[in-house]
């Protein structure tokens, strides 16, 4: 029906007004995301820590993203070769190797024990 | 004064979640609450309460001994375990303490009044709970 024409142009030009808008806000929260994900970054950068032994080590006691299990005996002050360390969560207790590489969860817990423990006898 | 000293040291621990307290019967001692044990392997509790004695002059004094509540079946399997060191009363239980010594010849470093303490000991008494015979 020929009368119809001008209605359906100006709804297309109206869709397109509208798709134009829409494509510019969704750019516009990808621009915002990625500002917020190099600001949470570069916070846990800053705020990166680990706990060994109940105990809060931070970057500048040598902490870093990637660490050995012989940095995270290090930490603790036992030498690697008396050194056994492990996972320290309810369900995860795994042994890591003195070698081995982990990569750094933030606030992640370990625990790092002697091989070495001796009692007193009765004399 | 190492009453203060002592409460910033559980305070260290207190962050990454361990719970110990000062607790005084006529002396003072430490207890750490839930540490972690290698009892599974053996069928036993895998986590277990220690007490351990602030030493008369502490900080200068290393810290020594560490005992598990009286009649725990861990204590048997501990280093040290069957060389009682005392019973005591403390916290509301009896605690039969045990020969292990980290800073003298247990296993651990020479005692340092500048670098060790109650948060440190914590390592020795996880290593002692890990090391079951």
């Amino acid at each position: 029906m020929p009368h119809d024409e001008p209605h359906q142009t100006h709804d297309e030009a109206e869709l397109r007004r509208e798709l134009g808008e829409l494509e510019r806000e969704e750019k516009e929260i990808k621009r915002e995301e990625e500002v917020i994900k190099r600001e949470l970054e570069e916070r846990e950068h800053q705020d990166l820590h680990i706990f060994v032994n109940r105990r809060k080590f931070e970057r500048g006691d040598g902490v870093k993203r990637e660490m050995t299990g012989r940095e995270i005996a290090g930490l603790v002050g036992v030498p690697p070769e008396n050194a056994v360390v492990r996972y320290d969560l309810p369900h995860d207790k795994k042994e890591i190797g003195l070698d081995e590489i982990v990569h750094i969860k933030n606030g992640e817990h370990f625990l790092v024990t002697r091989k070495i423990v001796e009692g007193g006898f009765v004399a | 004064m190492s009453r203060e000293r002592i409460l910033r040291e559980l305070a260290i621990l207190s962050e990454g979640g361990q719970v110990a307290e000062l607790v005084n019967n006529g002396r003072d001692y430490v207890i750490y609450r839930d540490v972690p044990t290698d009892g599974s392997r053996l069928g036993l509790p895998t986590m277990s309460d220690v007490i351990v004695p602030v030493p008369s002059g502490y900080p200068a004094p290393p810290i020594d001994l560490a005992g598990l509540p009286h009649g725990s079946a861990l204590l048997p399997r501990t280093k040290g375990g069957q060389n009682s060191q005392g019973i005591v009363q403390a916290g509301g239980r009896t605690w039969q303490l045990a020969s292990y010594h980290p800073h003298a010849n247990g296993g651990g470093p020479p005692w340092d009044q500048t670098k060790h303490g109650f948060h440190t000991y914590l390592d020795h008494i996880i290593s002692w709970l890990e090391r079951l015979a």
